[in-house]
């Protein structure tokens, strides 16, 4: 099991929870797990053609997904996703 | 640099007011010396840039340029350090500036009644060292961050939503640029008042980003770059992400520099 992390603007996908524990052998199952889970998340997540919007950053442990090049890592029990939109507040 | 004349000597007052960061390791007078012979312009005084402003100030930064429109809002009370009640009504930049200056007179300040726009960017960003961003809109933020790789200046970003905040500290040519770590933002981002916040995250945000930018201003300690710090004081959670240029970037991609791997 995963854990996966949402910053506050994702969280009424997830009945306001910050964390979901998803069973995920890699990274490739993210969304389609995460959309189960949390209806609707898929879509505020990613453009049609399945690829994580530019203004979302999704971290692998500490690093950046888009710097792996790849997302058929496979995950362990003890790695962390974190899905952090851009914010602006001041 | 835009160095400020004859403000780089010490006086025995500054020794003494100065003293408990002067005793810093790595620190030192030379730090504080070079404090006082920089400039920084923050874009938008408010909890954010308004904190780092205050912490700039009583570390003895030499310079502001501030920008902030408009009026002071009882909505601002809740986060702006440097604001009262009695303040709603006035210019909010020059109740800032105000406050700033009775924390510490020896700072030149510069005020602008305007948020960071096309025409006057070029011309703010041309009076500072560095940049602070604490602009509650994302057209301003890629409008600063723009302009600092044009200009090469380093820019120390601060965000907040919520009870979350992250900072990075933005040196062109050695770190991402805004625009590398987010090329756009949220469609919901659509005025200044779509995030909620409460004072501490604000203030935490703020101090962070005054922290960098006096560590890149003076050479102390080990800046953020290529680092997204983030937390979420709700339930104290913090993590240092790793960031990287993206090369096909389109503020600041093939502007030489290099690529992070994780420390």
């Amino acid at each position: 099991m995963s854990t996966i992390f949402l910053a506050t603007p994702l969280r009424h996908y997830n009945a306001n929870q910050a964390q979901i524990r998803l069973d995920l052998r890699s990274l490739a199952e993210l969304i389609p797990a995460l959309e189960k889970a949390c209806p609707g998340i898929g879509a505020s997540l990613c453009d049609q053609a399945g690829a994580f919007k530019p203004c979302v950053n999704v971290f692998l442990n500490t690093e950046n997904v888009r710097d792996l090049q790849t997302d058929e890592i496979v995950l362990s029990e003890r790695d962390e996703i974190h899905i952090i939109p851009a914010m602006a507040g001041g | 640099m835009n160095t400020i004349p004859n403000k780089s000597e010490l006086t025995e007052f500054d020794l003494q007011r100065y003293e408990r960061q002067i005793r810093l390791q790595g620190f030192g007078k030379e730090a504080q010396r070079r404090l006082r012979s920089s400039s920084v312009f923050v874009s938008r005084v408010g909890g954010v840039g308004g904190t780092a402003a205050m912490n700039l100030v009583r570390a003895g930064i030499g310079k502001l340029v501030l920008a902030h429109p408009g009026h002071v809002e009882p909505e601002k009370l809740n986060r702006c350090q440097l604001l009262f009640p009695a303040d709603v009504g006035r210019s909010f930049v020059d109740v800032s500036a105000a406050r700033l200056k009775s924390i510490n007179p020896d700072v030149e300040i510069v005020t602008v009644r305007d948020s960071v726009n096309e025409s006057n960017v070029a011309g703010l960003v041309a009076q500072a060292d560095l940049i602070v961003d604490g602009a509650p809109l994302f057209e301003e933020r890629y409008l600063m961050n723009r302009e600092a790789v044009a200009q090469r200046k380093p820019l120390c970003m601060g965000a907040v939503f919520g009870m979350e905040g992250y900072v990075t500290a933005i040196v062109p040519g050695e770190s991402p640029c805004l625009a590398c770590i987010y090329t756009e933002k949220p469609d919901y981002w659509t005025n200044i008042n779509v995030f909620p916040v409460i004072g501490p995250v604000a203030v935490i945000v703020g101090a962070t980003v005054a922290m960098e930018a006096i560590k890149l201003l003076t050479g102390f300690g080990t800046p953020l770059k290529n680092v997204l710090w983030f937390f979420d004081l709700e339930t104290n959670h913090s993590r240092r992400f790793h960031v990287n240029r993206k090369s096909d970037c389109p503020v600041c991609g093939g502007r030489g520099g290099h690529q992070h791997k994780g420390d």
